[in-house]
């Protein structure tokens, strides 16, 4: 051995001794002294995947000799190895080999940066007291959260008690509805059987009723409510609905920027600065009608259809967000439709004079009627109701039904231009701060953490479409906090959503303090 | 970034036909921008009828200079005198120059695309008859021919370029408004005029030679038609190329059935591929290459321009022309046509003879590249927008999470309050400082975009000092010229104007532009300049600038004076010890000195990934070579594979930045899946490894103009398969890259030059191919085929850090590929990768060289010399000599060391271990047998 290979040598020690902290211990600069054993110094070296076999003055010599970089731990030289640093005082932690020496104080105890000129404070006492502080503030949180989440527990197993009982309590009232309908079915159409009967006689003489009047009186509500409308609209009464009249109603805020421009103004008035009623029912009407029944939940996509107007995807996904209300009402249609008949006979009806027994009788029938109808009208409450129970006992509110208690809480979050709202279980939304209908930004979907923590994001999607884009969603991350509190919302990317949600429900003590464990 | 419809549409519904129309098509919309046709000079110009061109030289009035004759020209047609004059310069480059003698008007000529003034070299005139005129210069020849008027040049002996030979030259003298009807019914003795008028340039029965209406837009054209155009043939060329900017095939293809390539720099919505349609910048230098030699010619005219293109397969116009210059009938010809709006005629010949002589004779007359910063090479995230400082922090923290590298943030508008540029957004950017402290940090820089439109907003205070001081382009009638842009109504600012640009230089001085340090660099977009509502998306072509010249006369190179002023103000910022980094979007000649470019908004679709390799390739040679497509396509969501592939191949592009459209999903490289964060962790590694290469092919392409990355008959002229081939690119001489174009394939078609004398290495297994010509490899999706030469050097650095700053002190790797003879050679560059101290010789240039048993490194530059820390940490040679079992290393300072040797016979590659001696001496590996 000459001279020089034994001064490599002895520049290798200095580099392998990296850390004699007053023991005798040999330790390898970055891994563990746990390690060390995998790191014998009186032979060679076996790369740990086993691939190689080294001198052992290959270890930490600054140059890549093992694939798994395992003969490396302490320097750079290896692009996929790990360093360790120990950080006495603070956490212990493996940093990327190409950190090491790389101008950057990642190790709080300096021993990233051993030979790159950079001076780096040893902070690890601070930091490590700092992180302590932090860390038992986490736990008392998470203790304190917990407690509160076992109430929420205890709540959510009482309102899923609640709705069970509520559900049998519903089904029972259900059944006695159903009969008690039955019963008064029976009795109306025996009623009716005798009023028609007595009717006979004035049968003749009644004019006979043209079958195409329906579709006109659609005509004149149309053109009365126009009437309405233009008398609304038109809030300084001068005769004329002008632009700035328009711009005042969100209705008219057809690209949802939160203001009605001039553009949009314009459209609905057929590109003219005012229009006076005539040509309001007349022309500008067809344009407004369709936002206006829009915001009024009446939107129907077959009628827009009817208006010939072709529109792009934005106008034919908007009523999307009032799909809800839209459906409830088209339900209530479908049932009335025989109540509304009955009606509009007997006011026929009530214009010719009958003679007291006729007139007992038909009093009899128009009871039984109503009668019949506040008995269908309770069962199909009771559906309904029986419905909604169903389905909350059916959504997951969690492992301990934890999140029950939040069904149908809404919280709002406001930042420099919006008002953001998270209705737990129903939707999110947006509103502009200077005015303007929500937005939707989505719809209850579904629980969508990663595996094993299922419950810790929630996913609300198929809200308002973007122009050009996709439909609104947000993600909801849930955070343990003492409250139930909506903490922050961003909007990463073009459309999608994230609001962050602090909560006790989940606030599990046994779940987390293993977590900590697994860091350590 | 894109324009809006939006804005230009007068009512909802006619925006939602639009709409519609745009989801069903989705592509550029044609009707917004000329055709030639719909041009009246290019309409004039195209339709000069070939071999009646009305012009002669009187050689009686022949004046001859050192460098220099100069003759007067005569259109028989017209009766308009010309001077004519051709100067002899350096480097077998030619000046032709031709203005009116007497003339009405003045008319512009460029005076920032040219570095300096060309220099010259001695003229000899030979032989002067009445019929032609003949100088020599070098080994160079030129002939004037009288009549028909001429220019034939000759490089050893044999004609390369002729100009005017198919007669198209139309050079429209200025003249004044012919009298209205009306006027001329009071006009006496008009029909006696009549008979004795020439008949003229026809100019005048152009219905659009006094005014023009382009859609609602009216071009007032006061000056009247005063288009140049001149034809040039190149016999025994075969394709051309040049011209860019256009989202095209590298070699031109032939106009004759189709529109002229056409530059004019414009900002086109849904740019789409395969097109000869102008889009951000405009470079009119045309190469012509055949198998003997390369010849190029330099327009040097900024006005809207349009260049007909023949090629050898139009076979009975080019065969008649061939037959008539030289006599052959087997030689392939191109021809070009050149036709611009206004100016003069000035070209510059670059005779060559080789592809890199041309390439150099061009950047010769407009300069190079300077060297960029390091970290300009590294990597850089953008999108339109990182929302807020946070988002900026965060986003740049997570490539440390997911170990990737990153050396620079990039804010495009929505950082300023309300687009005022040099202003911040308060609320979502209250403290940049310490964002930008934040990213130094880790040795990273942020960039933000500067536009060149100036919101009118009277509480803005580049609008009132503007407004005050008359620095916005004017109209007509001398009121600031209004148009429509981000912030909304918009003027702009003249930088034609020296006091403009020194005021503008000013605002970037770090106590004016609050929020900025010396780590902040700048992007210029929309320099066309974009104008939403104006023809063509661009200004009107009759606002005046400053010096009076109308915008028709110098449209296109409008963008390379805003990166000047760029340049200088950061260059000032600092000091002048920071090398500027600037990113542009249009260009001229001449940009090159100033700043890097990127191919403007294109699409995340595979054809567009496809068309990124022949733009820069087409720019490169054109002087531009820090060019760079947004990866992964600026509009629309590519999907992981698209992703892979585009970053796979954006990596062996110069400028590596991923940007997109403020409606995209984010795609940050850990967004899509963690095999996709794998491989495209992978891709980054690879740039960053070669970045020694990379940053040796800037410096090498500052001192001699040779294009960074380069088409293959660059260095393969003779070998015909490589003219067309552009999905393949030669980074320096050493790399052949062949990115996957294609989704879901296993294979693909490597052109392996060379002709069977070189071997070519796998880059990633050393795996030699011998197969000369195209030859199937199959890939994977982890993999795109790059090879090196046989016979080269290649330096690169394995340890990938965070950024490149953190990499600037770790070791080389040197990569050795033996030729047949077993030898090989390279050359390594390094300085301090930030300041100009390289230019006070404070760098290191090394030849490293294997002679089939010795590695040595020895300085090119012996006067130079810098402190590096950097040492050699491994040698790997492919194919090396048989039986070695050791080396010795030999250098001043560590004398004899003994060296490891380790041979791996799988892929027959030795490693010498560890040399560890520093890259600033000299010194030699010897392999011990």
């Amino acid at each position: 051995m000459n001279n020089l290979t034994l001064f490599l040598l002895s520049a290798n020690l200095l580099i392998l001794l990296g850390h004699v902290a007053g023991s005798k211990v040999l330790q390898i600069r970055g891994i563990p002294i746990a390690k060390s054993s995998l790191y014998p110094s009186d032979r060679d070296f076996q790369c740990l995947d086993g691939s190689l076999i080294v001198p052992f003055s290959h270890v930490n010599d600054n140059y890549c000799d093992c694939a798994d970089g395992s003969d490396e731990p302490g320097t750079p030289a290896c692009t996929n190895g790990s360093f360790y640093c120990e950080n006495s005082g603070h956490k212990p932690r493996y940093i990327p080999s190409t950190w090491v020496n790389d101008g950057v104080c990642d190790c709080c105890d300096t021993s990233d940066e051993y030979s790159s000129g950079k001076e780096c404070p040893n902070n690890c006492n601070e930091l490590g007291k700092e992180a302590r502080l932090e860390q038992q503030k986490a736990e008392e949180l998470i203790r304190e959260g917990n407690k509160i989440r076992m109430e929420m527990i205890a709540k959510g197993k009482q309102l899923k008690t609640d709705y069970q009982a509520r559900l049998v309590k519903l089904r029972a009232e259900y059944e006695e509805a159903e009969l008690v309908k039955k019963e008064k079915e029976l009795l109306k159409t025996q009623a009716e059987e005798r009023e028609s009967a007595a009717l006979e006689k004035y049968k003749q003489a009644e004019p006979e009723q043209s079958t195409a009047e329906e579709g006109e009186e659609e005509e004149e509500l149309r053109e009365s409510d126009a009437e309405d409308y233009f008398k609304l609209l038109d809030s300084d009464n001068s005769g004329t609905v002008t632009i700035a009249e328009l711009q005042t109603r969100v209705t008219f805020d057809k690209d949802r920027d939160g203001a009605v421009s001039e553009e949009e103004a314009l459209f609905f008035l057929n590109d003219q600065k005012e229009v006076d009623l005539q040509e309001f029912v007349n022309s500008a009407w067809t344009n407004v009608k369709p936002f206006l029944m829009l915001e009024q939940g009446m939107f129907k996509p077959a009628d827009q259809r009817e208006e010939g107007e072709d529109e792009e995807e934005e106008e034919a996904q908007e009523p999307m967000e009032e799909r809800s209300e839209q459906e409830k009402g088209e339900d209530d249609g479908a049932e009335g439709e025989d109540r509304a008949d009955d009606e509009q006979k007997k006011t026929e009806e009530s214009q010719v004079q009958y003679d007291e027994e006729t007139q007992t009788l038909i009093d009899e029938a128009t009871v039984a009627r109503e009668n019949f109808q506040t008995a269908e009208k309770s069962v199909n409450e009771l559906l309904t109701e029986i419905r909604k129970f169903e389905e909350k006992l059916d959504r997951d509110f969690g492992v301990d039904n934890e999140f029950a208690p939040l069904d149908g809480e809404c919280f709002e979050y406001t930042n420099l231009e919006y008002i953001y709202t998270l209705c737990m279980f129903s939707k999110t939304t947006q509103r502009s701060k200077s005015g303007g209908s929500d937005i939707i930004l989505g719809h209850w979907n579904d629980w969508n953490g990663p595996d094993g923590q299922k419950y810790s994001r929630m996913k609300y999607d198929n809200g308002l479409s973007c122009w050009n884009g996709p439909a609104r969603s947000t993600v909801v991350n849930l955070s343990c906090g003492r409250e139930n509190k909506l903490v922050s919302v961003t909007e990463p990317s073009r459309c999608e959503y994230a609001m962050e949600f602090s909560t006790p429900a989940v606030c599990n003590l046994s779940q987390d303090s293993a977590n900590t464990h697994d860091e350590l | 970034m894109f324009l809006p419809l939006l804005f230009r549409k007068k009512t909802l519904g006619l925006l939602l036909l639009l709409v519609c129309s745009f989801l069903l098509i989705d592509a550029v919309n044609r009707d917004v921008f000329k055709t030639c046709e719909q041009s009246s000079f290019c309409r004039r110009c195209r339709k000069v009828e070939p071999g009646k061109t009305p012009y002669q030289l009187l050689t009686d009035t022949l004046v001859q200079n050192e460098s220099s004759i100069s003759i007067d020209l005569f259109n028989k047609d017209t009766r308009v005198l010309y001077i004519l004059q051709l100067t002899t310069l350096k480097d077998n480059t030619f000046r032709l120059h031709i203005n009116e003698k007497n003339p009405l008007h003045r008319r512009y000529e460029p005076e920032h695309a040219l570095q300096d003034q060309p220099q010259v070299s001695k003229l000899n005139l030979i032989e002067k008859t009445t019929d032609h005129i003949t100088i020599i210069s070098d080994e160079n020849k030129v002939i004037l021919y009288a009549n028909p008027f001429r220019v034939d040049l000759y490089s050893q002996n044999v004609l390369v370029v002729s100009a005017n030979a198919r007669g198209l030259m139309r050079f429209e003298h200025h003249r004044t408004k012919p009298k209205t009807p009306e006027q001329e019914e009071n006009a006496e003795n008009v029909e006696v005029n009549v008979n004795d008028n020439p008949p003229g340039d026809g100019a005048d029965d152009d219905p659009g030679a006094w005014e023009e209406i382009f859609k609602t837009h009216h071009d007032s054209k006061p000056f009247g038609p005063e288009a140049v155009a001149l034809d040039f043939s190149f016999p025994g060329a075969e394709h051309a190329y040049g011209v860019p900017e256009h989202a095209d095939s590298f070699a031109l293809k032939s106009t004759k059935q189709a529109q002229p390539y056409r530059l004019y720099n414009l900002d086109v919505f849904e740019y789409e591929v395969n097109e000869r349609m102008s889009i951000y910048g405009a470079i009119p230098v045309l190469y012509a290459h055949g198998k003997e030699r390369t010849t190029g010619i330099f327009w040097h005219n900024a006005a809207e321009t349009w260049i007909d293109i023949l090629s050898s397969a139009d076979n009975n116009v080019v065969e008649s022309i061939v037959n008539f210059v030289s006599g052959s009938t087997k030689k392939s010809q191109v021809d070009a046509h050149f036709m611009s709006e206004a100016g003069v005629i000035d070209v510059f010949f670059m005779l060559g003879p080789k592809p890199l002589d041309v390439f150099k004779q061009y950047t010769i007359l407009t300069g190079t590249a300077p060297l960029p910063q390091m970290f300009a090479l590294g990597y850089h995230q953008s999108r339109w927008n990182y929302n807020d400082q946070d988002d900026v922090i965060q986003t740049a923290e997570n490539f440390d999470t997911h170990d990737i590298p990153l050396d620079v943030m990039w804010l495009d508008i929505e950082y300023t309050d309300s687009k005022k540029y040099f202003t911040w957004d308060g609320r979502r950017f209250p403290n940049p400082i310490e964002m930008i402290h934040n990213l130094t940090a880790k040795g990273r820089k942020l960039v933000v975009i500067i536009d060149p439109h100036i919101k009118r907003d009277p509480g803005y205070f580049i609008h009132n000092d503007a407004t005050k001081l008359g620095y916005y382009v004017k109209t007509r009638d001398g009121k600031d010229y209004e148009g429509w842009c981000w912030p909304g109504s918009s003027s702009y600012l003249d930088f034609f104007d020296p006091a403009v640009r020194e005021y503008y230089m000013s605002q970037y001085n770090l106590d004016k532009f609050h929020g900025t340090t010396n780590d902040v660099y700048i992007w210029n977009d929309m320099n066309e300049p974009s104008v939403f509502n104006g023809p063509e998306v661009t200004m009107p072509k009759d606002v005046i600038h400053y010096g009076g010249w109308e915008h028709r006369s110098i449209h296109n190179i409008n963008g390379l004076l805003m990166s000047i002023a760029t340049y200088e103000a950061l260059f000032r910022r600092s000091g002048g010890s920071l090398r500027p980094f600037t990113l542009v979007r249009s260009f001229f000649a001449g940009s090159q000195r100033y700043t890097a470019m990127w191919t403007g908004d294109n699409t995340a679709d595979w054809d567009h990934l496809r068309i990124s390799y022949p733009m820069c390739l087409s720019l490169a040679v054109s002087g531009m070579s820090f060019c760079g497509a947004d990866v992964a396509g600026f509009f629309k969501n590519p999907d992981s594979e698209l992703f892979i592939r585009w970053n796979q191949a954006g990596a062996w592009l110069p400028f590596y930045r991923q940007h997109s459209h403020i409606e995209t999903k984010r795609r940050e490289p850990w967004l899509f899946n963690e095999e996709t964060t794998q491989i495209v962790r992978d891709a980054f590694r690879m740039r960053y490894s070669y970045l020694p290469l990379w940053y040796t092919l800037f410096r090498e392409h500052e001192v001699n103009g040779t294009p960074v990355v380069r088409p293959l008959w660059a260095h393969y002229p003779s070998e015909t398969e490589t003219y067309a081939i552009d999905d393949e690119i030669l980074l320096g001489d050493s790399i052949l890259v062949r990115p996957v174009f294609q989704p879901s394939v296993t294979d693909v078609n490597v052109y392996f030059p060379g002709e069977g004398k070189i071997t070519w290495y796998d880059v990633d297994t050393l795996q030699p191919y011998h197969q000369p010509g195209l030859v199937n490899i199959p890939v994977t999706l982890h993999k795109i085929p790059v090879f090196q030469r046989g016979g080269s050097i290649v330096p690169r650095k394995m340890r990938i850090r965070r950024s490149t700053v953190a990499m600037k002190n770790d070791p080389y790797t040197l990569i050795v590929t033996t030729d047949s003879a077993g030898k090989a050679n390279g050359t390594l560059y390094i300085d301090d990768e930030a300041s100009f101290e390289y230019r006070h010789g404070k760098y290191l240039y090394l030849r490293l060289n294997f002679d089939g048993n010795k590695l040595t490194s020895t300085f090119i530059d012996k006067l130079s010399s810098y402190q590096t820390e950097s040492w050699l940490e491994r040698v790997d040679i492919a194919n090396p000599p048989k039986g070695v079992k050791s080396a010795i290393l030999n250098s001043r300072s560590m004398t004899k060391v003994n060296l490891e040797t380790k041979y791996n016979p799988n892929n027959n590659v030795l490693t010498v271990r560890k040399p560890s001696v520093n890259m600033g001496e000299e010194w030699s590996i010897e392999l011990i047998h």
